[in-house]
């Protein structure tokens, strides 16, 4: 089994990339907070090991919530697009077991390199953070950074683990199915969200609103400045992670709405509106990345401009412009890391569809045409993701202006907005456009008898 | 339907097609060359690697030959980009193949009448209707692929090959994943098509039986035709290919019927 997992990693190449990639960059940014924790338990004095912790834990942990809804989507992602590699398998006589043990060998070997080969880059992020914060004077410069095993070894263990977790689930629902229906239904799914599935989106939700609430009702009061901003924060995270659970059936009713127009715009939009609605499951592991970023990067945009504007008046001291810059660093770490996640997932899913690019095109679809047809899906993805991930980005801004500012929306202009907007259709127009490229290069005959 | 046989619907001139490059390189087809009229049912049958797949792909605008010439319904294939043959293909050349090829999100309805939104024209609703209807499947206008059967599927994508009344329909193993009632349904709906609309079919297949619906069966071996065989029966179909190499060895001349000509022209 062992060695049948790695010849099928072979052919699997966008696939593979695209798991490695974010267990790669996840235990980067989770080993770089968890520096911080282990600092923090090191020989500090007592505030400096709370604020330590407040970094490393509360910052990190939402870092690592989205982190780890990432990583487990991805996984997910791939391992679900190889229902048809597994149901033919199981034709051939593997059990179920073995196909699922397959997959997790095969997704905790990945794992396993890519964790490893992280501790680097983790080490130099914790230490790039660790500079910013004693240079800000949130700890005493005596206070030595320390990345050991317990942190970088701790985070890449945890992702290895997580991963297996990840595939172990994905892989149970892709081999539930007797074997000849898995078959003949990996071509479509049709199937819908699983109760479970959307428990863990409303959950979210609700404590997304719990935490813009608790924004205006309880932190409003405290003594503390930056009390409402520890849960105005976290709640356009809760919130855009909620939204990226339910991802596929909110996916199908844009596209039902969206499908309308796009039904007029050539085969091209017809193709696109098509796929989106019958197969929103798969484009959906397109879409949650795309709420994530945009919720997260224009919620915390906002919260910062806010927070600047309250002190634009204010003398400032120079530890208060350090604060600024050490939120923008933890902001672009998380923002960056889920840009990359937009262009990894977009990429794995289009090279995937080589096949079907190849049935196109053989009945009678120019490469253009093919283009064109990702290019509105993608079109589409990104939209749906921009109105969520602005929806998402609402649970950080409205509580925080109407507590800082005394109204529901700063007076700050769309301006932030639109330059998220732009890179979003920038990241999934431009990552879509050269995969679909990439995946022409294949003659359309040979393409079509690819494997699914 | 009156048929014209006069005018070729596909003429391949001395096509040689050659895999790699150099020491390694592979002639996948060497010097062919016939001519089909309109309106008439070809089997190209040959043992594996005898270049069958590569003739089709050839002929069909698919892959470009290494020289030689091919000419579909009097227009010469050459010198086209891939784009410019995707769009001469979805006019004038009809596919069917083995995996059947429907995209999984169409409904049966929708698959038939997608050449045509590809190349701009209007495929009114009633005309993949009455292809359906054609290939019997009535009942399956609003069906996805994946809640039919693999027949009814390939009787989709033979209702699609048609929609466009292209020059000639190009079937690659069209029963290969097929049970054999299944099969004989698909071969007789190929076989009503050139009968009652003057339908040109070329089709390759390994299976006597099929080759047997055809008019003529053409012999290839090591990337030649060794052999023509007009009314083909099954049986005679498997003697020949039991003995193709004696035919090789005696030149590219007639074969077990006697009617048989030289396989050029």
């Amino acid at each position: 089994m062992i060695r049948l997992a790695y010849a099928s990693l072979k052919s699997r190449w966008s696939a593979f990339v695209a798991a490695f990639l974010s267990v790669f960059l996840g235990t980067t940014v989770i080993g770089a907070f968890a520096t911080l924790a282990e600092t923090a338990g090191g020989d500090v004095s007592a505030t400096d090991r709370e604020a330590l912790l407040v970094m490393g834990g509360v910052v990190g942990g939402w870092g690592l919530a989205i982190v780890l809804f990432s990583v487990a989507s991805t996984l997910n992602l791939t391992v679900r697009q190889r229902a048809t590699e597994i149901a033919l398998l199981r034709t051939v006589g593997a059990t179920p077991r073995q196909a699922r043990r397959m997959l997790v060998a095969e997704t905790a070997g990945v794992s396993a390199v890519a964790a490893a080969l992280a501790a680097v880059p983790a080490w130099l992020a914790g230490a790039g953070l660790f500079a910013v914060i004693e240079r800000a004077d949130i700890v005493a410069p005596t206070v030595e950074h320390q990345a050991g095993v317990a942190s970088i070894g701790g985070a890449s263990v945890a992702m290895v683990i997580v991963s297996a977790l990840a595939a172990g689930l994905a892989s149970r629902r892709a081999t539930k199915a007797a074997a000849r229906t898995a078959l003949t239904e990996s071509t479509t799914d049709r199937d819908r969200m699983s109760r479970r599935r959307i428990v863990a989106g409303v959950v979210f939700l609700l404590v997304g609103l719990n935490y813009s609430v608790l924004t205006v009702t309880v932190m409003a009061d405290s003594d503390d400045p930056y009390a409402a901003m520890a849960t105005a924060g976290p709640a356009a995270i809760a919130w855009a992670i909620g939204l990226a659970i339910l991802a596929p059936a909110l996916l199908r009713v844009a596209a039902v709405l969206v499908g309308v127009f796009l039904r007029h715009a050539g085969a091209a939009g017809y193709l696109a509106a098509h796929n989106a609605t019958r197969r929103a499951h798969r484009l959906a592991g397109v879409l949650m990345p795309v709420i994530i970023f945009v919720g997260v990067g224009t919620g915390t945009t906002y919260l910062m401009a806010i927070e600047n504007e309250v002190t634009a008046g204010v003398a400032t001291s120079a530890d208060d412009d350090l604060i600024a810059m050490l939120n923008y660093v933890v902001v672009g770490m998380i923002s960056l890391f889920a840009a990359i996640m937009v262009v990894n997932t977009t990429v794995a899913v289009i090279s995937a569809r080589r096949r079907e690019f190849g049935q196109q095109r053989l009945t009678g679809a120019t490469s253009r045409q093919v283009t064109a047809t990702t290019l509105f899906e993608g079109g589409l993805v990104a939209l749906t993701g921009i109105i969520l991930g602005g929806v998402a980005s609402l649970g950080t801004i409205v509580p925080y202006s109407q507590v800082k500012l005394d109204r529901l929306l700063p007076d700050l202009g769309i301006g932030y907005f639109l330059g998220v907007v732009a890179l979003t259709l920038l990241l999934t127009l431009g990552s879509g456009y050269v995969a679909t490229r990439r995946s022409l290069d294949m003659p359309p005959l040979q393409a079509a008898a690819s494997p699914a | 339907m009156e048929r014209r046989i006069d005018q070729s619907a596909l003429r391949l001139d001395e096509v040689t097609k050659d895999y790699g490059v150099g020491e390694r390189a592979v002639r996948a087809l060497d010097g062919v060359s016939f001519s089909l009229g309109s309106g008439s049912f070809t089997a190209i049958m040959g043992p594996s690697g005898s270049g069958k797949s590569t003739l089709l792909n050839c002929a069909a605008g698919l892959e470009h030959p290494t020289s030689g010439t091919v000419h579909v319904g009097g227009t010469p294939l050459q010198g086209r980009d891939e784009d410019e043959l995707a769009v001469f293909r979805r006019t004038r050349i009809g596919f069917v193949f083995q995996g059947f090829n429907l995209l999984p999100y169409l409904t049966a309805e929708q698959n038939v009448a997608l050449p045509g939104r590809l190349a701009r024209r209007r495929v009114k609703a009633a005309r993949s209707r009455e292809l359906l209807d054609n290939v019997g499947l009535k009942d399956r206008y609003g069906h996805l692929p994946a809640e039919m059967s693999g027949g009814e599927q390939q009787r989709v994508s033979i209702a699609r090959a048609q929609v466009l009344e292209p020059a000639v329909l190009f079937a690659d193993e069209p029963t290969g994943a097929l049970d054999s009632r299944s099969a004989r349904q698909v071969l007789g709906l190929l076989r009503g098509s050139v009968d009652r609309q003057g339908q040109t079919i070329v089709m390759v297949t390994h299976d006597p039986v099929a080759a047997a619906y055809a008019d003529v069966v053409m012999f290839l071996l090591d990337g030649r035709i060794v052999g023509r065989l007009p009314n083909p029966t099954a049986d005679v179909v498997a003697t020949q290919m039991a003995h193709l190499d004696e035919l090789a060895q005696g030149g590219r001349t007639s074969v077990a019927a006697g009617a048989g000509t030289e396989a050029g022209r």
